[in-house]
């Protein structure tokens, strides 16, 4: 299998790429996150949450945007739209809702108890009659443009384009994948003292696993075969990319492996899971595929596999310094050997974060120093060049 | 003691005046320090006797550069200095504070490099493009070695070399064993407090009857000197160094009287200069306990009779300081000289306790803004000297050609005018 893409360059592909090492400025540049800000959070749609984070009408939840010095409310109207909204009161400015989540009927400033329903219309003021020609309909919350797409909402503040033309031809591939059926298993969020491309592009190459992950993932993503964890295949489709990984079919597993691989899929058990693998994944039917790593534009990656999906999303906080979300969300456990299955891979992915985690820092840290200008890129890496160039255009187009 | 002598007169070339306190207090001088002094002057790292043989290395990392470095003794036996980063993704390289080895190889995806910090070997190298494993060697640092110090310069092109910078002190040590000695005890803090203003204190010796009066009450005052007057002060082109008094009628406490039976200590002033180098003492001054040297930038160096004394001072920010304290003596011939070195290192901590606690006090006042000129003593002209060599490197000499871009070092070089090490 793999033999059978040996000598291919993926790189040369994407000629617009090119070949050659790639900058290191726009990971230290104070001037250059400020672009990011403008030219890329600004005008993107961002995974703000998932769906099923939001399941009836009344249910809402916080989110900090730092990057674009807001706070936004996503709500779930009794129509069943999710709206979201800068989470300010538009009396003097107070925050609005003050818990990250939750279920309401509406929302009452703690400041002076303006209240605003679900539709964000501002339904009550206290003593009313000692504001001057105050007309309430003239005061709702201020919007932030919401779309949901297959269980996952984003949000955007300066739109050029709908949200389906922003996900494009990734979108097409994924439209009809079971986000919405997945529950969450767990969470993971830290903020970490490294450039938000830098932290990303550590989830979108492998060349790294033979080495870094070695002791927690000995032989599940290389083997005999594939001994450094060459991709399957490659796909980058305008902004957004994607790559097929593989798992070693001859991989043995550990005693709590081989319990877990009993009772349902795990993260690296890839093909050999017994459910159908759902629509959009590993679309070149690779053999031996563990999962798909995909970048969504500008800073959201999904691992997607067999009955899972990994969501990380970057928020930055300063050039060197990002609050990363984790969510692991897999299909409902059908009964408890399922639910051991999964508390196995929850563990695992864990493990395999811990160690990325302790490596970025050290890497920000490098660059940081100026000990290098450039970093060269291998073909392995071509996901990594795709992301610096489409954020780099984007920074240039301004 | 001598009839009283105003070191103002010797040096006329300073002010008397009240001195500004806005170099210890503003972000913004504080930045140029960083960008004029510290990225572009000689600063020592260390002893060679940390990289004794091949393969020993020793990581440091260096916070006012923003930057980690491997100081390495290659096969060769020649000492370099590299940008602690992987030339793949910048990845810190070593990971250890130090320890021997063959080779340094990357944590993150196994790009290795040898002693001479050629790259030696790229995992499934054919992946890369038109690459050549000799274009990504790790990034040197300029260092060289004065009396076995190593200094660093972060410029990729210093402006001066090592011997130009240590100026008058190049070669007053020469016959001084420092080699023969070691490392005996180590202390190191992060002080709340701007770096000048905690090397002024091991500047001056006004303090000394007030501060250390129960620690020390009469080894360095008393009797013709009440007020720890320097007997010899001899102030550089940019260093400096003083002489400080001993009193020959210091009572012994107990503790002293064990210590100072079992060998030189760093309070033993009895010992004087017998036997030392020409260089040590140089005024050949009555009554002498030891020399405090004060290296520009940020190293003072004490030599005493039998032993030295090391603070190197990193500033973090402009009010922050990480202190790294060394003191060397010749290793013990028994255990009597064991407990008299012991006695050395534990009152060099409880001296310098009672600086640090005074120092985090005095950047508050200087920041609160009640004042803004400090008077200075005759007997702290150092502290005088001091502000007017650090305020030469960093006021502006001509206006600033902020476009430029010539300027390379670490970090990438920011422009500045080109004063540095520059005279």
């Amino acid at each position: 299998m793999v033999s059978a893409v040996e000598g291919r360059k993926w790189t040369l592909d994407y000629p617009e790429l090119g070949t050659s090492p790639v900058p290191v400025e726009p990971t230290v540049s104070g001037d250059y996150f400020e672009r990011e800000r403008r030219r890329v959070f600004r005008c993107s749609w961002l995974n703000v949450a998932a769906s099923s984070e939001l399941p009836g009408p009344g249910d809402y939840v916080v989110r900090d945007l730092e990057v674009l010095g807001t706070s936004v409310l996503l709500v779930r109207g009794r129509d069943g739209r999710v709206r979201g909204f800068h989470n300010v009161c538009k009396h003097r400015g107070n925050t609005l809702a003050k818990s990250c989540g939750g279920k309401a009927n509406g929302f009452v400033c703690g400041f002076h108890g303006w209240a605003f329903d679900t539709k964000g219309n501002l339904v009550h003021v206290p003593d009313e009659d000692q504001f001057h020609d105050l007309n309430k309909s003239d005061f709702p919350l201020t919007p932030i443009e919401t779309e949901e797409w297959n269980g996952l909402v984003f949000a955007s503040i300066e739109p050029t384009e709908s949200l389906s033309e922003a996900l494009g031809e990734w979108g097409q591939q994924f439209e009809n994948y079971p986000f919405d059926e997945m529950r969450p298993v767990g969470r993971y969020a830290t903020s970490v003292r490294v450039n938000w491309k830098v932290f990303m592009v550590a989830f979108l190459e492998c060349y790294h696993v033979p080495r870094l992950h070695r002791r927690t993932v000995p032989d599940a993503a290389t083997g005999e075969a594939n001994p450094l964890c060459h991709l399957l295949s490659v796909r980058l489709q305008g902004r957004h990319r994607s790559c097929s990984v593989y798992g070693n079919p001859n991989h043995a597993p550990s005693p709590a492996e081989g319990l877990a691989f009993r009772y349902g899929p795990t993260v690296i058990q890839g093909e050999k899971a017994k459910s159908a693998r759902p629509t959009g994944v590993n679309p070149e039917n690779n053999a031996h595929w563990a999962f798909d790593m995909n970048g969504i534009f500008p800073n959201l990656i999904l691992h997607i596999g067999n009955g899972f999906y990994y969501k990380l999303v970057f928020w930055p906080l300063a050039v060197d310094r990002t609050r990363w979300d984790v969510a692991l969300y897999m299909s409902p456990a059908a009964n408890a050997g399922e639910r051991i299955s999964q508390e196995f891979s929850k563990i695992l992915t864990r493990d395999l974060y811990r160690e990325d985690l302790s490596t970025v820092e050290s890497v920000q840290a490098g660059l940081a120093s100026g000990a290098l200008s450039h970093f060269p890129l291998s073909d392995q890496e071509v996901l990594v060049r795709h992301t610096f160039k489409v954020i780099d255009d984007a920074v240039r187009a301004g | 003691m001598a009839a009283e002598k105003r070191w103002a007169t010797t040096y006329p070339g300073l002010e008397t005046t009240p001195v500004p306190i806005a170099p210890d207090v503003s972000p913004d001088y504080f930045e140029r320090e960083r960008e004029r002094i510290f990225k572009r002057c000689w600063l020592c790292v260390g002893r060679v006797e940390g990289v004794r043989n091949p393969g020993d290395y020793v990581v440091r990392d260096i916070d006012t550069l923003r930057t980690s470095i491997i100081i390495v003794r290659g096969q060769d036996g020649r000492v370099r200095v590299f940008q602690n980063a992987c030339k793949h993704r910048g990845n810190t390289l070593a990971r250890s504070r130090g320890g021997r080895t063959r080779s340094f190889v990357c944590g993150f995806h196994g790009w290795a490099y040898d002693l001479e910090g050629n790259l030696v070997h790229v995992p499934d190298e054919d992946q890369f493009f038109d690459f050549a494993k000799c274009d990504y060697g790790l990034t040197p640092v300029a260092a060289d070695i004065w009396e076995g110090f190593i200094f660093i310069n972060a410029h990729s092109e210093p402006a001066e070399t090592l011997k130009e910078s240590m100026g008058e002190l190049f070669g007053q040590y020469g016959d001084f064993p420092f080699d023969e000695m070691e490392a005996l005890g180590s202390y190191s803090a992060t002080v709340g407090v701007n770096w000048k203003v905690f090397m002024d204190i091991t500047q001056e010796s006004y303090h000394v009857p007030f501060l250390h009066r129960r620690l020390v009450p009469d080894a360095n005052v008393g009797g013709s000197n009440p007020y720890c007057h320097f007997p010899s002060i001899r102030l550089h082109r940019r260093h400096r160094s003083s002489s400080i008094y001993s009193n020959p009628d210091h009572k012994l406490t107990p503790v002293e009287k064990i210590a100072f039976g079992g060998g030189g200590t760093v309070l033993d002033g009895a010992g004087g200069d017998a036997g030392l180098p020409k260089g040590v003492n140089p005024d050949r001054v009555p009554h002498w306990a030891f020399d405090s040297n004060v290296i520009f930038p940020n190293l003072i160096l004490h030599v005493g009779n039998g032993w030295f004394i090391t603070h190197s001072y990193w500033p973090i920010s402009v009010n922050r300081t990480c202190w790294e304290n060394t003191l060397y003596m010749r290793p013990p011939g028994n255990a009597a000289e064991k407990i008299s070195q012991e006695f050395s290192k534990v009152i060099t901590r409880d001296l310098a306790r009672g600086d640090l606690s005074t120092l985090e006090s005095v950047q508050a006042g200087l920041a609160s803004g009640v004042v803004s000129d400090i008077p200075l003593s005759d007997q702290e002209i150092q502290l005088r000297h001091h502000y007017q060599v650090v305020d030469e490197f960093v006021r502006p000499r001509e206006p600033e050609d902020a476009g430029s871009q010539s300027d390379r070092g670490m970090n990438g070089g920011v422009a500045t005018d080109g004063v540095g090490c520059r005279r």
